[in-house]
């Protein structure tokens, strides 16, 4: 880690080109644990997972309710479920070793290990990838790159790779003093667009940007130091978007209804509690918890993935890998010829000659391409590289924030990108399974594995919003007995996994990325469905949609799950209190506490699909490039 | 982060751990004071085992069969055996209310001086559903 991460220190807000209406937001600072507190946190999940165990065991071999085992079975396969996810989950958050970056590299022969290699300046191309953006926000981003700092002489060439063919985007780039990069198709939207650029220039190293990435001047000064090791490939940082509504504060919320009392009311639960802030991050966007946590804490395992955006990489691995699989599946393009041929044939053999044009037009026909053409090619770039045994390439999750970017902001927008990163890793799981893939090692298997695993979760997640209603209504119950000895076995088991990931999450707004995943269970099984069925990843979307802003039928089933459960808990409560006695008081408490749990979970996304800026907090924030332009 | 802003962040997960503490401590201290409300019967609902009206008749049957040899053979340790066993068991199946159940009961075992393996395993388990019946109460 630098010394910046190491201090906490706001570097990376220090060095923010932007110095306009919107520069309160401020990225977050890298999370940092001592080493007891590290073990604290190890010795509470692994208390966590015991206990959990415990739990399940006995949840299969005495708590069934036999009379009713079409109910209680899919629970207890739906716990067990979510138990193998959490263990994967500890797996990877388990500790925070990471490498440290080595002094900044002055020539190309300090990034390769080579002693005979050329001691030249170093070259980096930087890619801003666009197809419809408006060139003005690309123009931000070019000139931010154009101020990147470096203490040795290095050459930084810009170019913008705009697969829409467009007079404007041109136009700026030549403002810009950037090179304009374009093609005649769109073959493999971001990565042929990438392939198309890494074929028209030769730079050491290159950083990906997408269209709304606005990189800081420290960008290269913290990155290139990991390229001291020669097998390092790539150093990806976090996504940081700058136009994160900021909700509105407490105080201000009250005291627009209530006056001077209301501020004040506001201001001393404040006091209490700490800032609130009303609609804050709407969508469930801040990747704090994505990048300086689950991503950074698989360095150890070598096994953080790229995820495009702000990262940068090393020419020489996505070419020598690319070259790999496409030899690769050029010889079994021709072995499956040669197959066919001598099945039709009944030869032993090929003749020669009909092997060698075998050969070339396999050669012609398979795709040459660095990046893999995929809706994930981030992740599915990142499986090639680290499966590569010969060269052991290596990754790094560098902690530090060093661009900014912009958010979805609506719940259509959300709802496309989410439905794409899990089609698009689901894809990768039913295709080309990177648990069976061989060159990985074993923690990097299960890394990806919690990756891929955690798509699955809708099949789980289903099962604890329904079950609850269905209890809520009938009576029925999963468990052999809403006993003593049922809260005995599940109380501590979830105690001490909220204690564990309170600790080993410190920092992190866990509440918030929870409630998300579980409340985004219906696209992801949406996807599932779709990647089951080999149909193409995209989210069907009429423009009506986007232009009205009609995004309520998108929470559809969150809102009837809501509605169903609130009918639950006044049901079975009216039908407790006026003397029915189909309901144990524990059991009515216990569903009642998983039934609020779980309208809580699905509240927030239903609220985003409603929500409208606040204009004095939020439209400045989401503004802020216009703001700046002023 | 300073700790503050970590304790801010953490906020979501402290309520819950809360919410989860206080909850149980209710239920256990409900579940101790006693509400009064039965499980009734219901399909795999709480206590349906007790409430299953196949078992119920069953049971009063059972019930009945036992009071007839008991009353044909008073001085049968077999049935006496036979009749604290179907009365455990009508009780259990909520077939018979728990004090004339107990009142029985206790009359039966009261006259009873026997020590075979039968009688032994149902006094056991006279004892567990009057006795636990009665400690519940």
């Amino acid at each position: 880690m630098t010394e910046a991460g190491k201090k906490g220190e706001p570097r990376a807000d220090r060095d923010r080109p932007s110095r306009t209406r919107f520069e309160r937001q401020v990225p977050w600072l890298v999370s940092s644990h001592s080493a007891p507190h590290l073990a604290l946190s190890q010795f509470l999940a692994t208390c966590s997972l015991v206990f959990g165990a415990w739990y399940l065991w006995w949840r299969w071999t005495e708590s069934l309710n036999l009379n009713a085992l079409w109910f209680a079975l899919p629970l207890v396969v739906a716990e067990t479920g979510a138990f193998i996810g959490l263990i994967l989950f500890t797996v990877n958050i388990w500790t925070d070793r990471s490498p440290a970056p080595g002094p900044l590299p002055q020539t190309f022969r300090d990034v390769t290990g080579d002693a005979d290699a050329p001691d030249r300046r170093l070259v980096v191309d930087v890619f801003f990838t666009t197809y419809s953006e408006d060139p003005e926000i690309v123009r931000k981003g070019l000139k931010d790159a154009r101020a990147l700092t470096y203490p040795h002489r290095i050459d930084v060439r810009i170019h913008v790779l705009d697969d829409g063919q467009r007079p404007a985007m041109a136009a700026v780039a030549e403002a810009e003093g950037a090179n304009y990069i374009t093609r005649g198709d769109n073959v493999g939207y971001k990565a042929g667009n990438l392939r198309n650029a890494m074929s028209q220039t030769s730079g050491d190293f290159v950083v990906i940007c997408d269209a709304d990435t606005r990189p800081f001047p420290n960008l290269l000064t913290e990155t290139l130091g990991y390229f001291r090791d020669p097998k390092m490939a790539w150093v990806q940082t976090p996504q940081w978007f700058w136009d994160i509504p900021p909700g509105v504060p407490l105080p201000a919320a009250l005291g627009r209804r209530l006056g001077r009392a209301g501020s004040a009311i506001g201001r001393a639960i404040e006091k209490v509690f700490g800032p609130v802030r009303l609609g804050e991050d709407p969508f469930g966007n801040d990747p704090q918890l994505f990048y300086d946590f689950i991503q950074r804490r698989r360095n150890w395992a070598n096994a953080s993935f790229c995820c495009g955006a702000g990262s940068v990489h090393r020419r020489e691995a996505v070419m020598e890998v690319a070259i790999r699989s496409w030899s690769t599946d050029v010889a079994s393009a021709v072995a499956l010829q040669d197959r066919r041929v001598r099945k039709l044939t009944g030869e032993a053999a090929v003749f020669t000659g009909f092997a060698d044009a075998s050969r070339m037009a396999s050669a012609q026909d398979v795709d040459f391409t660095p990046f893999k053409l995929h809706v994930s090619e981030d992740i599915y770039t990142s499986i090639r590289l680290h499966a590569d045994q010969e060269r052991g390439w290596k990754s790094v999750m560098h902690p530090v924030v060093v661009s900014q970017m912009m958010s979805p902001s609506d719940l259509l927008s959300w709802t496309i990108q989410r439905f794409k990163y899990a089609g698009g890793t689901l894809d990768i799981l039913r295709t080309d399974n990177p648990l069976f893939r061989s060159g990985l090692t074993l923690p990097q298997k299960i890394m990806y594995g919690v990756t891929f695993y955690s798509y699955l979760s809708p099949l789980w997640n289903i099962v604890f919003i329904v079950w609850p209603i269905i209890f809520l209504f009938t009576g029925i119950v999963p468990v052999a007995a809403y006993s003593m000895d049922f809260f005995l076995h599940i109380v501590p088991f979830l105690l001490l996994n909220e204690l564990g990931q309170l600790a080993g999450l410190w920092g992190a707004k866990t509440m918030t990325g929870r409630r998300w995943y579980m409340a985004m269970f219906p696209l992801t099984l949406r996807a599932l469905w779709t990647v089951i069925r080999g149909r193409r990843i995209s989210f069907p979307v009429t423009p009506k949609d986007r232009s009205e802003g009609r995004f309520l039928h998108l929470v559809k089933w969150q809102i009837l799950l809501v509605v169903l459960t609130v009918a639950g808990l006044v049901w079975a409560w009216a039908a407790y209190l006026t003397g029915a006695d189909i309901y144990s008081l524990g059991g009515l408490i216990a569903n009642t506490v998983w039934g609020v749990n779980n309208i809580l979970s699905l509240t927030p996304i239903i609220r985003a699909a409603i929500w409208q800026p606040d204009p004095e907090f939020d439209l400045p924030v989401m503004s802020g490039l216009q703001n700046e332009q002023k | 982060m300073n700790r503050s802003e970590n304790f801010v962040g953490a906020r979501g997960q402290i309520v819950w751990i809360l919410a989860l503490v206080v909850s149980t401590a209710t239920i256990i201290q409900l579940e101790r004071l006693d509400t009064g409300v039965v499980p009734k019967a219901g399909s795999g609902g709480e206590g349906s085992l007790r409430h299953d009206p196949a078992l119920m008749d069953a049971a009063k049957e059972a019930l009945a069969l036992a009071d007839a040899r008991q009353q044909a053979a008073q001085n049968d340790p077999m049935a006496k055996v036979s009749l604290l066993l179907a009365l455990s068991v009508a009780v259990q199946a909520g077939a018979l209310d728990l004090n004339e159940g107990r009142a029985r009961a206790d009359a039966i075992r009261a006259q009873a001086a026997v020590g075979s393996p039968a009688w032994q395993s149902v006094a056991v388990l006279a004892e567990l559903t009057f006795g636990r019946q009665k400690a519940e109460e």
